[in-house]
């Protein structure tokens, strides 16, 4: 299992990140993985953003389903039926769910499993054919952050970037459109509010004794999902006021 | 039994969960929930409220509940 799990994840990314080096004309594996981590989110970036842009629409579809259910309460196959055809009707695609985000797991561990290894010479030998050995590995990031040692700076930069990543995603006065939070609301409310501060907390006590490879790829993900979370907010709500109307609106 | 439930649903809150946790940005795909409440949260209240067995039943009900065609 852990054979499986390195060879067909922790490779390959670990020849790529090495690749990404050898390109590199100054050579720096701090550069070479923040390359890695925006290829890695640019290439799942449509789909990251074609599901939150379906998550919009399911979420304002929903009292639309609840009352499918009521009125279709006896009969199942006319109840899954006009589920289908409202779905149809919005262009939305179901495909969603908490399975596809856990399957995800593996891959993002066996990112942060590169980093943790390390660039010994033992290491090397996992490399493809096609990718040269480097003859040393400068992990001196911008000539004077050493990635194999924790590095405070680093990790209380995440930290920070942590809580602006959650003060975008849980805005403090939450309006979803429904006259007054019911108690399932409420109890991710007061979750979201905790974590506001608690994560940047923890995110420091995580990354301050790692090696700081593992803040800096901390952080490049960070300011990825930031500016695309920005990028969500700025273009979904204003499409989606315009294409609600002119789906009828109902 | 209760108790050591309930703590594992907010450690995989606090960490994993990608809604809330501190991990969340390095997922690649945004939050599914298909319900306003989510999965874990709805787990936490009805094991809370229902206790462990009755409780777990319902919540693992729910999570099957989580796919395309909810019925």
């Amino acid at each position: 299992m852990s054979n499986l799990f390195n060879t067909y994840l922790v490779t390959p990314f670990f020849n790529a990140l090495i690749l990404i080096y050898n390109f590199l004309p100054l050579q720096d594996i701090g550069l070479a993985t923040i390359i890695l981590t925006f290829i890695i989110r640019f290439v799942f970036f449509p789909i990251f953003y074609k599901s939150t842009r379906q998550q919009i629409i399911m979420n304002r579809l929903q009292p639309k389903l609840l009352k499918i259910q009521k009125e279709y309460k006896d009969d199942k196959e006319k109840q899954v039926k006009a589920q289908f055809a409202l779905y149809k009707k919005h262009k939305v695609n179901p495909l969603s769910g908490c399975l596809l985000t856990l399957i995800q797991l593996p891959i993002i561990f066996a990112v942060y499993r590169v980093f943790l290894n390390g660039f010994s010479s033992e290491r090397m030998a996992d490399l493809y054919g096609f990718v040269s050995r480097p003859e040393i590995v400068n992990t001196i990031f911008l000539g004077f952050i050493n990635l194999s040692k924790p590095n405070l700076g680093l990790a209380l930069i995440s930290a920070f970037l942590q809580f602006i990543s959650s003060k975008m995603l849980f805005p403090s006065s939450k309006n979803t459109g429904a006259d007054q939070p019911q108690p399932a609301q409420k109890m991710t409310n007061i979750m979201q509010k905790q974590m506001v501060f608690l994560g940047p907390i923890m995110t420091l006590i995580i990354l301050v004794s790692l090696p700081s490879i593992i803040a800096l790829y901390w952080t490049a993900t960070t300011v990825f999902s930031i500016v695309q979370q920005w990028f969500i907010q700025k273009t979904i709500k204003v499409g989606m006021e315009t294409e609600i109307k002119e789906n009828g609106g109902n | 039994m209760k108790y050591l439930l309930l703590s594992l649903i907010k450690i995989y809150q606090f960490f994993l969960s990608p809604k809330v946790g501190i991990f969340r940005q390095f997922y690649f795909f945004p939050a599914a929930c298909r319900f306003e409440e989510s999965c874990s949260d709805f787990a936490y209240r009805i094991i809370k409220e229902r206790g462990t067995l009755k409780g777990s039943l319902l919540a693992i009900k729910r999570l099957s509940r989580c796919h395309p065609f909810l019925k």
